[in-house]
C-alpha cells in the first residue's frame, strides 16, 4: 500500500536518508527503529509531504505522492502524529478532533458527533470540553492520535506516540494501537520502547545514518549483529 | 460543567437602549456613537483575519479606502448610486485582499513580516491616491450633496439618526456573520491554522487557501464600512480612510476588547472612542487650569498612556480578561469541591 523507493534526502552535506526503500502492505504494523538522528522523523516528513525528497519516489495506493503538499497527502488517506505534540491550544478537546473530522464531514454538527465517537474510541470522552492546553502529556498524545483518526485515514504514521509515558500508559497505548490496526488501518510506527515494538510489530525496519540496515520480522532484529551494534547495544544482545 | 449564559434579556435591553438613543440623545452623543460603532464594525471585519486567523494585518485601511473611493468615484463620474457602488468597492477590496494574501502566503511571508507587508501595501496605496489628481490627491473628494427626499436613494441623509441606524445594522450584520463563521468549518479551520499550521495541514487543511478566503471575506465587508464613512462625511481624503495610522486605529478596538473573540472588537471600540473623548475633555481642563495652551498633543499622550496600562494589565483584552477570570474561578470551585 505504501512504497518508498530509493528516497534520498540531504540537509546541506548531511545525508539524512540515503537511497531508502521501504514497503508496507495493507493491515500491517511496521516499526521503524534506530538511534537518534538516524532519519526516522525525516522519513515521516518526506512521506507526509512536509519535506520534498531530493530523489526517489513514494507511492500510496499505487498513486505517486512524491512532493505533494501535506494537505493533499492527508486527503489521499495518510494521517500522522508529531513527535513533539502540536495541539490546537485554544480549542477544546472535542474541537481539536473536529478539525480532523471536518475534513471528511463538512457540516459542523455531524463533524462534532463523529468527533465524539472518536473520543469514546480513544477513551477521552469525559474530557471533551476541556481546553487542550490543560491536558497532561499522555492525554495530549492520545488527542494527537484521535485527531489523526478523525480524518479517517488508511495509513497512520505514529511518531513516538509512547515516548515519555509510564509503563502502564504504554500498555494502554499498545492495546489502543492494536485495536486501530484490527479496525483496518495500516500503521507505520517510530518508537524507542522495545517492549512496545516487539509486541506490536509485524515487521521492523532499522535505520542508521539514513541507511536501512535491517528489514524483517521482530525475532530477527534482536539477533542481527549490525542492529545490535548500531542501536540495541551489547547488553541487549547478551540478555 | 454547565455553561453560564447571560440572559437573553440583557441583549434585548441593550438593543432597545442603543436603538432608542436617537430619540433622546443629542447630536454630540450620536456623532460619538456613530464613530464608535463604525470602528466596532471595522474591528469586527479585521477580526476575521487578525483575530480568528492570527494574521496581524496593519494595513486593513487599504480595503476601507478602496470601498470609500470606489463608491465615491462611481457616483461622481457615472452617477451610480453608492448603494450599488459599495458592492463594486467591496468586490474590488475582496480581490485586493485575496491578492495580497496570495502574494504573502505563497512566498511564506508570516508573522511580523506579514505585518510589515500590509503596512507597506496600505502606505503605497495611500501615496498613490494622494498623488494622482484624478483620484482627488491630498485635497480629497467632496461628494455632491443631494437635498431632500432624493438623498436616501444615493445613500445621503440630512439628520444623523439614519446613519446611526445603518451602522448599527451593519455592526449587527457582521456580528451575525462572525457568529456563523465561528461555528462553521471555516471558523474551526482558521483557528486551527492560527494555533498550529503544520498540524492543521497534516489533517488535510489547505492552510494558504483558507487564509486567502479569510482575507477576501474580511476585505469585502470592511470596504462597506469605507462607503459608509464617505456617505456620512460626504468627504474623503486618503489619510482618513487608508494608511498605517488609520489601519492601526482599526486594530485598537479588537486589541482592547479581545481579538479572536466574537464581542471583543465591538466592546473594545465602544470603550475606545468615548475614552478618546474623555481624555480630550480631561486634558482640556488640565490645560486651562495650569495655563498650558501650547501643548496641543497632550490628549494623545493621555490616551496612549491609558492604552499602555490596559495592554499591560489585560493583555488578552476585556473579553480575554473576563474569560480568564471565569476559568480561574471555575478551577477554584472544582478544586474545593
Amino acid at each position: 500500500m505504501l512504497q518508498v523507493e530509493n528516497v534520498t534526502k540531504m540537509f546541506g552535506g548531511l545525508m539524512a536518508l540515503s537511497d531508502l526503500t521501504l514497503n508496507l502492505s495493507e493491515g500491517q504494523i511496521k516499526s521503524i527503529i534506530g538511534p537518534n538522528g538516524a532519519g526516522k522523523t525525516t522519513l515521516f516528513n518526506v512521506i507526509s509531504g512536509f519535506m520534498p525528497p531530493d530523489g526517489g519516489e513514494i507511492r500510496f495506493d499505487d498513486q505517486p505522492i512524491t512532493g505533494q503538499p501535506p494537505e493533499k497527502i492527508a486527503h489521499a488517506g495518510v494521517a500522522r502524529t508529531f513527535q513533539v505534540v502540536k495541539p490546537f491550544n485554544n480549542l477544546t478537546v472535542i474541537e481539536n478532533v473536529m478539525v480532523g473530522s471536518l475534513n471528511v464531514y463538512a457540516h459542523s454538527r455531524i463533524a462534532r458527533e463523529k468527533a465524539r465517537e472518536v473520543l469514546e474510541y480513544i477513551g477521552m470522552a469525559d474530557k471533551a470540553e476541556w481546553p487542550a492546553r490543560k491536558l497532561t502529556l499522555e492525554d495530549l498524545k492520545r488527542l494527537e492520535l484521535g485527531r489523526a483518526l478523525a480524518t479517517r485515514p488508511k495509513l497512520l504514521l505514529l511518531d513516538e506516540v509512547m515516548a515519555g509515558l509510564n509503563p502502564h500508559e504504554v500498555d494502554e497505548f499498545i492495546a489502543l494501537i492494536r485495536r486501530i490496526r484490527d479496525d483496518g488501518i495500516t500503521i507505520l510506527l517510530i518508537e524507542h520502547i522495545m517492549h512496545a515494538i516487539l509486541s506490536l510489530s509485524d515487521e521492523v525496519a532499522v535505520l542508521n545514518y539514513g541507511v536501512k540496515i535491517y528489514e524483517g520480522d521482530t525475532r530477527g532484529v534482536v539477533e542481527d549483529r549490525k542492529v545490535v551494534e548500531a542501536y540495541l547495544g551489547e547488553e541487549y544482545f547478551l540478555s | 460543567m454547565t455553561k453560564s449564559r447571560p440572559l437573553p434579556f440583557i441583549y434585548v435591553a441593550l438593543a432597545v437602549f442603543f436603538l432608542t438613543i436617537p430619540l433622546y440623545g443629542g447630536d454630540y452623543v450620536l456623532e460619538m456613537l456613530i464613530i464608535a460603532f463604525w470602528f466596532a464594525y471595522l474591528g469586527s471585519c479585521w477580526n476575521i483575519v487578525g483575530g480568528y486567523t492570527g494574521l496581524l494585518s496593519l494595513g486593513h485601511g487599504t480595503f476601507v479606502g478602496i470601498g470609500a473611493y470606489a463608491s465615491t468615484l462611481l457616483f461622481a463620474h457615472l452617477g451610480l448610486t453608492p448603494w450599488i457602488g459599495m458592492i463594486a468597492g467591496a468586490v474590488v477590496a475582496s480581490m485586493a485582499g485575496a491578492l495580497l494574501g496570495y502574494l504573502s502566503f505563497r512566498f511564506k511571508v508570516r508573522g511580523v513580516y506579514f505585518c510589515l507587508i500590509t503596512m507597506a501595501a496600505t502606505e503605497i496605496v495611500r501615496l498613490v491616491f494622494e498623488h494622482v489628481n484624478w483620484l482627488g490627491s491630498t485635497i480629497g473628494i467632496f461628494i455632491q450633496a443631494v437635498k431632500g427626499a432624493g438623498g436616501a436613494a444615493v445613500y445621503q441623509f440630512g439628520p444623523k439618526w439614519p446613519y446611526y441606524l445603518i451602522i448599527m445594522a451593519m455592526t449587527g450584520g457582521i456580528l451575525g456573520i462572525s457568529y456563523l463563521i465561528e461555528r462553521s468549518k471555516l471558523g474551526y479551520f482558521l483557528k486551527a491554522i492560527k494555533d498550529n499550521e503544520d498540524a492543521a495541514r497534516s489533517l488535510g487543511i489547505p492552510a494558504i487557501r483558507y487564509q486567502i478566503i479569510a482575507m477576501a471575506i474580511s476585505g469585502f465587508f470592511i470596504a462597506l464600512g469605507g462607503t459608509f464613512y464617505a456617505q456620512y462625511r460626504l468627504y474623503i481624503r486618503p489619510d482618513l480612510v487608508m494608511g498605517v495610522h488609520f489601519s492601526v486605529e482599526i486594530v485598537m478596538g479588537p486589541v482592547l476588547g479581545g481579538w479572536g473573540t466574537l464581542l471583543g472588537p465591538i466592546l473594545g471600540s465602544l470603550v475606545m472612542t468615548p475614552l478618546g473623548e474623555f481624555t480630550r475633555w480631561l486634558t482640556e481642563i488640565i490645560k486651562t487650569t495650569f495655563h498650558m495652551q501650547g501643548l496641543t498633543g497632550l490628549h494623545m499622550i493621555t490616551y496612549g498612556l491609558v492604552l499602555v496600562l490596559v495592554v499591560r494589565f489585560m493583555p488578552n483584552g476585556i473579553v480575554g480578561f473576563y474569560l480568564r477570570r471565569r476559568e480561574l474561578k471555575r478551577e477554584k470551585e472544582s478544586a474545593a469541591g
